[in-house]
């Protein structure tokens, strides 16, 4: 373990790119200027949840005002439409059934991209592809895992034989045996649904440019360089004649996919020679990607001193028409299905099923949301089985810092070296912290074995007999980064003193250029002031994986300091060369190079070295992680743990449930940015609320019942919880420049089992299916039961 | 598309009659725009109501009060005759939709789009009222009772104009509560407006109106006949037993707001809520709770 660090106290300035986004300059995607001549796309999508395609006729869309191209299946403009996308499917795959660029053949789900129609302007083209006419063969279609993996089910992949997509499975000790050994074993089924990372810009669009023989894409898109090699791979090019540039992004949240659109739009603006943007509807955002539908069921026995003996997980994943997330999301689900406790004998299997649903992929702290309403939830039935309470057998059982999860495990049954660090978190005092910040213990140092009465006057001074209110704590443990290559920056400076970061993560709203910022003028020792922060931009050549899985802190804020390190040690040797003496006699502090009483900022050596520099200097960092056996978390550097308490107040004539506080506690390492900081792991509780509480996406008669802005609803100001907290633990102890980790996902996966666990507690009845609608909160009260069903989806 | 904007309701109907079929009359647009920019609409011709003379405006007129059809909810919700004497329209308006749409939409709209989640609508149907109505054949008067008759159905024809609204306060001794369950800026799943007379821990008299569940806000009249004369006590017993009876009364259909058995669950809920809090203020009672 690195030593740990004392954060030194440096004053916070405003957000780098507050300035531009509170005064409405900041350019996204849809406010470029469109160069002269510019088309316009809309795609044409299936309406079918699953159909073979007998016939495309584009013969009234052709002929209608302002079309200029349209692509389907029998006019590709140079794109490889049978090209897969998406991710490699990994020595787990049971059967491939990847999305390619084009449906050609089939569709297999409600809105599978068939095409797309170029014109002068955005109505024409959307006129344009309405009337195309596809005639299908409708084929049966399967909507839930259950329905999928029933005898003689419709098949999503006809070809595969079988709707099973991926498998998965991670295990150590020996689990048998471990149960055989408890006192008491409990279990639990819990279920999370689909739903739709929302994010307030569509969820994929593009300005696509010609220029010359390279094409440059602008893109609202989370990596740079993955969507270079696909659009470069899908029209036969070099990747080198493909620059994609990332402006700033309206939100991701795992929603900003590779899709088949851009690729496509590339494709038609390459052959006509013309710009063309593509922006993708709302109805359409919600038809490109979604979370998976995850059912945990779990066994968990426990010795005669609460401790558990054995957890023994199943995971049914509903991943939808395509291949895109199984592997990814699945195996996460797995090394996440755990939680963060001590288990002798663990075993996690895990299932992915194709469906006719939106194709699953990334989504906010990936496969994590439901394995830790699993657990969480899972360790308060064990809670009241055994007579103690939630926060006492969470103690007892709570990896505490400096252990491992286990020595060695078994993926999929050959044997690893476990290859993670040991936890650095110290969750007992992440439990107090979260127990006093809503009030369920008082004071300093209280022991929650003794928890007092909360102090409940919160904006309800006259509660009726039909009020009930209740408290829940839950704890996540996710795991940083793994895999994805170095990250590479490159920060410049110039004679006139301005700083420049290059770099490739885009900033999808949560502070990155903000944190490269601190990051250079932190390492360099100069004003926050002087540092810019470009856009990515594949040109500068700085490979990085994108901003996904929390892992842009680290990883981009490494590279930037090794970057900015390598410059300094660049300006001393200029300064010795420019002012004389020899290296080792200079020094470098606060922006000033120094010898002896000599001090010249650096911005004047450079003007100095004019004559044999060019304009500017630069220097290129990377960081990466060193490569690993262990298939399991091999590569993880660091974890990121988090602990909420919610308190909740329930109306049991009508279901609805308030939040009247909340605390969110993440270990944050040392928050570079502490406002920005505070934000996100706000902003992961409101999100969670909303998966928690409203969210769902309903598949029905009617296909994707909700699928729009209207039907699908996310939390506002006017949801937030009565009172919410957060607080940041900062033991400088990350891996992150000085001492920082990433935190973007601590929050999200704490809310559901949190409100769960206290909708248990005020109503001594668990929901074991989220979102914890009225409806299914009125019926568990009126049935009375540990398992409630409801009207969905409907086979559950 | 053409747009006109009469001065008086008599250019307005003449403007209606020359293209009944073409035209479609506005006021606020919140409905309107959103039909004609999804497509469910289509108009020749746009009849702006905004500039007909006596078209906005509050005033008692004898025992009623009347509202120009072109009154916005946000001007309803924040007017102290409207507090005074129709409390739950004003209460109903203040939490309608969102503060653009209160601002923009009128109660001529929302009565004539004859939404069914209406909360102006719910609360309307407690007081007794009219809506008068103008056409080429000359006027008439539907009550309030009568006004809507399906979703997205009203009594006011393609050839009419909403003149005014009369609705007669409830007169003093009442007390009203408007209560609904809403999730994230959804059409509320469940309206209750509930006015009752209470002394010495007995209901005296209450009046009903129940929105967003039924087709259209509708009184629930056998409901009120049992609840009248009942101790406060058993309030919740009586709403217990004329649960099948309700059920019936809103013929509850299951859509993405839930089931049909749930919302009859939430409705009656949130009577025996109402009816709760009508009993706590009739304790408390001061002169704002009178209604």
């Amino acid at each position: 373990m690195r030593p740990k660090l004392v954060a030194p106290a440096w004053p916070e300035t405003a957000r780098l790119d507050a300035p531009a986004k509170v005064s409405g300059s900041a350019e996204y995607l849809d406010d470029l200027p469109e160069p002269g001549g510019c088309l316009y796309a809309a795609a044409i999508r299936s309406d079918r949840p699953h159909a073979r395609v007998r016939s495309i006729d584009i013969s009234a869309a052709s002929g209608m005002p302002g079309v200029e191209a349209i692509l389907y299946r029998d006019r590709l403009f140079g794109v490889n439409a049978g090209m897969r996308i998406g991710e490699d499917a990994g020595e787990g795959a049971v059967a491939r059934g990847e999305q390619t660029v084009l449906s050609t053949c089939a569709v297999r789900f409600e809105g599978d991209f068939i095409g797309l129609v170029v014109a002068h302007d955005q109505r024409a083209a959307q006129a344009a592809a309405a009337s195309v006419r596809v005639e299908y063969d409708d084929l049966p279609h399967v909507y839930t895992f259950e329905e999928a993996m029933a005898a003689g089910a419709p098949l999503v992949h006809p070809e595969l034989g079988s709707n099973v997509a991926y498998e998965d499975e991670l295990a150590w000790g020996d689990v048998g045996e471990g149960l055989a050994q408890a006192a008491h074993v409990v279990q639990g089924t819990f279920f999370g649904g689909h739903a739709f990372h929302r994010p307030i810009e569509p969820a994929t669009s593009c300005l696509v440019i010609p220029q010359g023989p390279e094409l440059t894409v602008w893109a609202s898109a989370k990596m740079a360089f993955g969507l270079r090699d696909q659009v470069a791979r899908a029209l036969g090019i070099e990747p080198a004649s493909v620059r994609v540039r990332i402006p700033y992004i309206g939100g991701g949240f795992g929603a900003k996919q590779i899709t088949p659109a851009v690729i496509c739009t590339a494709a038609v603006s390459r052959a006509l020679n013309r710009p063309v943007k593509y922006r993708a509807t709302d109805l359409e955002s919600f038809r490109v990607t979604s979370r998976h539908a995850i059912t945990y069921r779990a066994r968990a026995g426990f010795d005669r001193q609460n401790r558990m003996t054995a957890l023994d997980v199943e995971l049914e994943l509903d991943t939808g028409a395509y291949f895109t997330g199984a592997r990814i999301v699945t195996h996460n689900a797995c090394i996440s299905a755990w939680g963060c406790y001590r288990i002798p004998h663990f075993r996690v299997w895990a299932t992915a099923a194709y469906t006719n649903t939106v194709p699953a992929a990334s989504f906010r702290a990936t496969g994590k949301n439901q394995t830790t309403f699993g657990i969480e939830s899972l360790m308060d039935v064990a809670a009241h089985e055994l007579g103690t309470t939630p926060w006492d057998i969470r103690k007892a059982n709570v990896l505490t810092r400096g252990e491992f999860p286990a020595e060695t495990w078994l993926v999929r049954g050959t044997p690893y070296v476990a290859d993670v660090p040991p936890i650095d978190t110290d969750f007992t005092e992440l439990i107090d912290q979260a127990m006093r910040g809503i009030g369920w213990i008082a004071g300093n140092g209280v022991t929650p074995g003794d928890p007092q009465p909360p102090a409940v006057a919160v904006d309800n001074p006259q509660p009726d007999a039909h009020v009930v209110r209740g408290r829940g704590i839950a704890l996540s443990l996710r795991h940083g980064t793994q895999g994805g290559g170095r990250a590479h920056a490159m920060v410049s400076v110039s004679p006139r003193g301005v700083v420049t970061v290059h770099h490739n993560a885009p900033d999808l709203g949560t502070g990155v250029y903000n944190v490269l910022a601190i990051v250079a003028a932190r390492t360099l020792g100069v004003e926050q002031s002087r540092v810019t922060v470009g856009h990515p931009d594949t040109a500068n050549g700085m490979a990085f994986v994108g901003t996904i899985a929390q892992r842009t802190t680290v990883e981009m804020g490494n590279a930037v300091q090794e970057a900015c390190r390598r410059l300094i040690s660049d300006l001393l040797d200029v300064a010795a060369d420019v002012k004389g003496g020899n290296r080792d006699e200079w020094s470098y502090a606060n922006g000033v190079l120094s010898r002896g009483s000599e001090e010249y900022p650096f911005e004047l050596i450079l003007a100095s070295a004019r004559a044999t520099l060019p304009v500017s200097m630069a220097a290129v960092g990377s960081y990466g992680y060193a490569p690993s056996e262990d298939r399991a978390f091999g590569g993880l550097d660091h974890w990121a743990p988090g602990a909420a308490a919610a308190e909740i107040e329930i109306d049991r004539r009508t279901g609805e449930v308030r939040i009247l506080r909340y605390c969110a506690v993440a270990d944050a390492g040392m928050a570079l940015h502490r406002t920005s900081s505070v934000r996100q792991v706000e902003g992961g509780v409101v999100m969670g609320l909303g998966l928690a509480l409203y969210e769902e996406l309903h598949y029905g008669h009617a296909g994707l019942e909700n699928g729009d802005g209207w039907g699908y609803r996310i939390p506002t100001a006017a949801d937030l919880p009565e009172e919410l907290k957060v607080i940041l633990v900062e033991n400088c102890d990350g891996p992150g420049p000085f001492g920082s980790k990433g935190l973007a996902q601590t929050s999200l996966p704490c809310v559901t089992p949190a409100i769960g666990n206290a909708i248990c507690d005020a109503l001594g009845v668990r929901i074991t299916t989220s979102p914890f609608t009225p409806e299914r909160v009125l019926t568990a009260i009126q049935e009375n039961t540990m398992a409630v069903t409801s009207q969905y989806p409907s086979s559950r | 598309m053409r747009l006109l904007r009469p001065a008086t309701i008599t250019d307005a109907v003449h403007h209606l009659n020359n293209d009944r079929d073409g035209s479609l009359l506005y006021a606020g647009g919140v409905e309107v725009a959103l039909g004609l920019r999804s497509g469910a609409l289509t108009c020749s011709s746009l009849i702006d109501t905004k500039r007909i003379a006596g078209s906005y405006g509050i005033s008692a007129i004898g025992d009623e009060v009347r509202v120009g059809p072109a009154t916005t909810h946000y001007m309803i919700a924040s007017n102290p005759l409207i507090a005074a004497e129709l409390p739950l329209l004003g209460e109903a308006c203040g939490h309608l939709g969102t503060v653009r749409i209160r601002t923009q939409g009128t109660i001529g709209g929302n009565f004539a789009f004859a939404h069914p989640h209406t909360d102006p609508g719910t609360a309307a149907q407690l007081y007794s009222g009219f809506v008068d109505l103008i056409s080429g054949s000359g006027p008439r008067s539907v009550s309030i009772e009568d006004f809507w008759t399906a979703p997205y159905t009203s009594a006011c024809r393609r050839d009419e104009i909403i003149e005014s609204i009369r609705l007669r306060p409830l007169g003093s001794g009442w007390i009203a509560v408007h209560e609904r369950l809403e999730t994230v800026h959804r059409p509320p799943t469940a309206i209750v407006c509930l006015a009752a007379r209470i002394a010495d821990e007995q209901m005296l008299e209450c009046r009903i109106a129940v929105g967003a569940v039924p087709p259209h806000p509708l009184r629930l009249r056998s409901l009120e006949m049992s609840l009248a004369g009942a101790p406060v006590d058993d309030i919740d017993s009586v709403v217990a037993k004329a649960i099948p009876d309700v059920a019936q009364a809103v013929s509850a259909q299951s859509d993405l707001l839930g089931s049909a058995d749930f919302k009859v669950a939430v409705l009656t809920g949130l009577i025996r809520r109402a009816a709760d809090l009508a009993a706590d203020r009739s304790r408390h009672a001061t002169i704002e709770d009178r209604a």
